[in-house]
């Protein structure tokens, strides 16, 4: 009986080691997603700034790791971004819908001057959750720890 | 002068208009009966009307405001910024060559356009398939009849372009392998011209005078062909090109010679004997026809007095 109840103990504290080490995944994702997002903005808006390149031409000259990170095997700015809402908190998302809705509807320097504000928007925020990361990794883990021994405690 | 009868075969609309057109009109345009479509002209808050031999055929279908902005930025494929500069100069060119003239209200900054607001027009012009003897054209420009280059005149929509793309798909095949560069400003003269085994450079979207340049200079042409030519600038880079022995096709738009030799830009090309032939194209029932003039002929008419 003692060996069973050490096994079963052992195993909710397993399932609650991997769901934080899954959540730790998901925080350290988050950042990746973002920084993907500002990496494909940068280089978009040198292609705009130097070649004033269709966004379709640029996309399709887009280094092939920052779609893997997003998601999406379909080089459109929209598919990209369904793709990677799991991953984006709100203020983000928001950034990146109005962006993409507004992208190629004007002049050149109205885009630059766009994209501009997007990406300095979008570093504030990395920064924002960069710096809040350390906090929530520890948060997730120690809850999730804490959850299955507390478990594992009412169950013995 | 000589008179060549050239056949010309309508199309349908290309899919690349169909899908960009709401489905609305594109059923209206196949409905109005116009035979061999040469021209959509779409006006916001207008009927949009087919243009075909001359003559305008009602659609029926009228365009928002809302519904021409949106055509205009599907045209751009989503990317307004990447034809903002040929937009301010009046026009875009689609895919497979189709040249779409727009019309609007211009913000400008010290007289030049900076952007195009209110796009109210749009005048589609749709390419036709047409087979062109250009072999008299072609020998005239390896010097086998006479030496110098070609320049070829008629008024807007008659078919340079599509004469120039013809001369450089025959002039640039194993039959001649002349090292041919096309100096393509309004991206609609190359966009056809990839055979395979073609001697052929397309400079696409350089402005004229550059595009010559470097045709000559970098590129090794034994030809350099370009459309539209007229400005002084284009004059002093053909002179530069020509005193290089590179002949060159060049189309303009006049009606008649005299009317041609009265821009000062031609004028002076022609002083310099950078065209050894004045092609002149005219619209004909069945199609089109060309008739071939002498730099003589060219200075008998300024002797004699013509208009300039």
């Amino acid at each position: 009986m003692t060996e069973l109840k050490l096994l079963g103990g052992f195993l909710i504290l397993f399932a609650g080691g991997s769901a934080a080490i899954a959540a730790v995944r998901r925080e350290k994702k988050k950042l990746a997603v973002l920084d993907a997002w500002i990496e494909l903005l940068s280089y978009i808006r040198g292609q705009i700034d130097l070649y004033l390149m269709p966004m379709e031409q640029i996309l399709s000259g887009a280094d092939k790791a920052l779609f893997d990170i997003l998601g999406s095997q379909a080089k459109t700015l929209t598919a990209c971004l369904e793709a990677s809402l799991p991953h984006l908190d709100n203020e983000s998302r928001r950034l990146l819908t109005s962006w993409i809705k507004e992208s190629g509807s004007t002049y050149r320097e109205e885009e630059l001057k766009r994209c501009d504000f997007y990406l300095a928007s979008l570093r504030r925020r990395r920064e924002k959750l960069a710096a809040e990361q350390p906090s929530r990794l520890k948060l997730a883990v120690a809850l999730h720890l804490c959850l299955s021994l507390g478990t594992a405690i009412l169950l013995w | 002068m000589q008179n060549i009868h050239i056949s010309h075969a309508p199309l349908s609309l290309p899919p690349q208009l169909t899908a960009l057109l709401p489905a609305q009109l594109c059923d209206a345009v196949r409905r109005c009966g116009a035979p061999n479509a040469e021209e959509l002209r779409l006006h916001c808050g207008r009927t949009c009307t087919v243009t075909a031999r001359g003559r305008n055929y009602d659609t029926g279908v009228v365009l928002t405001e809302v519904q021409m902005r949106e055509l205009l930025k599907k045209m751009c494929g989503g990317s307004l910024y990447a034809f903002s500069q040929t937009i301010n100069r009046g026009y875009l060119t689609l895919s497979g060559g189709i040249r779409v003239g727009v019309c609007g209200t211009a913000a400008t900054e010290d007289g030049r356009v900076i952007g195009v607001s209110e796009v109210t027009g749009l005048i589609i012009r749709i390419p036709h398939a047409v087979s062109v003897d250009v072999s008299p054209v072609t020998a005239r420009l390896c010097g086998i009849q006479a030496p110098g280059g070609v320049l070829v005149f008629a008024p807007p929509g008659v078919g340079k372009t599509t004469l120039l793309r013809a001369v450089a798909e025959e002039i640039a095949s194993p039959a001649y392998a002349r090292r041919t560069v096309v100096v393509d400003t309004r991206r609609e003269l190359g966009c056809t011209l990839n055979g395979k085994d073609l001697t052929l450079d397309i400079l696409v979207g350089y402005p004229r005078e550059i595009g010559i340049e470097i045709a000559v200079r970098s590129l090794g042409a034994q030809l350099v062909i370009c459309d539209e030519i007229g400005s002084a600038e284009d004059a002093r880079a053909i002179l530069a090109a020509a005193n290089c022995g590179v002949p060159l096709l060049a189309s303009a738009h006049a009606s008649v010679l005299t009317e041609l030799l009265c821009r000062p830009a031609i004028r002076e090309l022609h002083r310099a004997r950078v065209f050894g032939t004045y092609v002149g194209l005219e619209r004909d029932t069945g199609g089109f026809r060309y008739r071939f003039y002498q730099a003589s002929d060219a200075d008998r008419l300024l002797s004699a007095g013509a208009p300039l």
